[in-house]
């Protein structure tokens, strides 16, 4: 992070003049055809230039400009726990931070920034499932811990309501991330397992768009019979426009 | 004016914005999406088609690059993409660059837009808002308080 940035309010009377107003005039499609081809650490340095260029860089237009450039780039990402140094979700005494590691070509791995977690290394087990990039991560035992959305690399993070079913679940929270092309909207999806009094145990699913429902609807889903297996790395896995669960 | 040249090519005259006029290949001149339409528009039948957004000086590189690009075929793809480096770094800073993005913009050339932009990106990559705002002279008009909010944005709250 660099430190020169204060300057507020400075005084442009002495700009050379054969500079003088290139950039005021630079149109929003110019800047963001530049800034869409930036790797995203510079994309979100540059929110602090001006006000038009934050406004340019929130857009959702550059959002969805910027990520199809990124997929043309694919890039691939690991996230790795920092307690125990292998590339899992499941971690103990952890402290409650996971390492956010971009791939690029060849062996090169760097880490690009470190994921704090709620409800630190009390929560034993989580469930994480991505989507363009955005990770959902959900407490698989914990009903104190809610389920945060976070983009890992913009930094920006949201916490999604708790259900109505925290505080007597029976088996674990498996949640699902995935993009509605049909809206624009991202939503989570959320199973959990209920066990009956004759020790049958169900699936249940719950759904919200995220940053717009305040709830969660439970949603019913023709599974006869079968029941989703937690598993180990997680959570569902988002493909071709569907959420995939595992079921036994 | 639409002449026809001894290898039986057509020629049209682009006209910059101060007046200077230049002759080209309708080949060449068609990588532009817009100057294509004109001509299928059927605007250069009839005296020069007017580019009133683009100055002589930077109508010349862009018709350079576009003569390079419609004489290569898609073997020549590694000579194409030197000469394309070259081309960039002639054009010798981030000013004259943003004038030929701008042409680029405007005449809707692909491939000349995806170059300057990708050069232009790459000397921002790593720059603070300081040296990016000085590079096009850019006024800072956040106030204290709002840059604080927009540097925050950009950290974890739960931290």
């Amino acid at each position: 992070m660099e430190t020169s940035t204060s300057t507020v309010g400075e005084n442009n009377s002495t700009e050379p003049e054969a500079n003088k107003g290139i950039a005021q005039n630079l149109p929003q499609e110019i800047v963001e055809e530049i800034l869409s081809r930036l790797p995203i650490e510079s994309i979100m340095r540059c929110t602090r230039v001006c006000k038009s260029w934050c406004k340019a860089i929130k857009d959702p237009s550059f959002v969805k400009l910027q990520l199809k450039r990124s997929r043309d780039q694919q890039l691939s990402y690991v996230l790795q726990d920092t307690g125990r140094r292998r590339f899992s979700s499941r971690w103990s005494q952890s402290g409650g931070k996971l390492y956010f590691l971009g791939t690029t070509e060849g062996e090169k791995v760097k880490e690009l920034c470190k994921i704090p977690l709620l409800g630190g290394s009390s929560v034993e087990r989580r469930s994480i499932s991505s989507c363009n990039g955005l990770l959902c991560i959900a407490p698989t035992h914990d009903s104190e811990t809610p389920i945060v959305v976070c983009n890992p690399i913009t930094k920006e993070h949201l916490v999604l309501p708790k259900t109505d079913q925290d505080g007597h679940e029976g088996f674990g929270n498996q949640v699902g991330i995935g993009f509605d092309a049909s809206t624009n909207k991202y939503k989570v999806a959320r199973m959990y397992n209920l066990t009956t009094n004759d020790n049958q145990s169900y699936s249940f699913f719950e759904i919200i768009t995220v940053g717009e429902e305040k709830s969660w609807r439970k949603i019913g889903l023709p599974l006869n019979g079968f029941k989703v297996i937690p598993t180990e790395s997680g959570g569902a896995v988002f493909w071709e426009g569907a959420l995939h669960w595992c079921l036994v | 004016m639409s002449i026809t040249t001894e290898n039986n090519e057509k020629m049209i005259t682009l006209m910059s914005s101060d007046g200077e006029e230049f002759v080209v290949e309708e080949a060449v001149a068609a990588q532009s999406q817009t100057i294509k339409h004109l001509i299928e528009d059927g605007c250069s039948t009839e005296g020069s088609i007017p580019l009133p957004n683009v100055t002589g000086r930077v109508l010349s590189e862009v018709i350079q690059y576009c003569k390079k690009h419609s004489s290569s075929d898609d073997k020549e793809e590694k000579e194409l993409e030197a000469w394309d480096a070259e081309f960039v770094k002639a054009a010798d800073d981030h000013v004259a660059l943003t004038d030929l993005m701008m042409a680029a913009n405007f005449l809707d050339i692909k491939g000349l837009l995806d170059l300057v932009a990708q050069t232009l990106a790459n000397m921002i990559t790593g720059k603070s808002p300081e040296e990016v705002r000085r590079m096009w002279n850019i006024k800072n008009d956040f106030t204290p308080e709002e840059a604080e909010k927009v540097r925050k944005e950009n950290q974890w709250a739960f931290e």
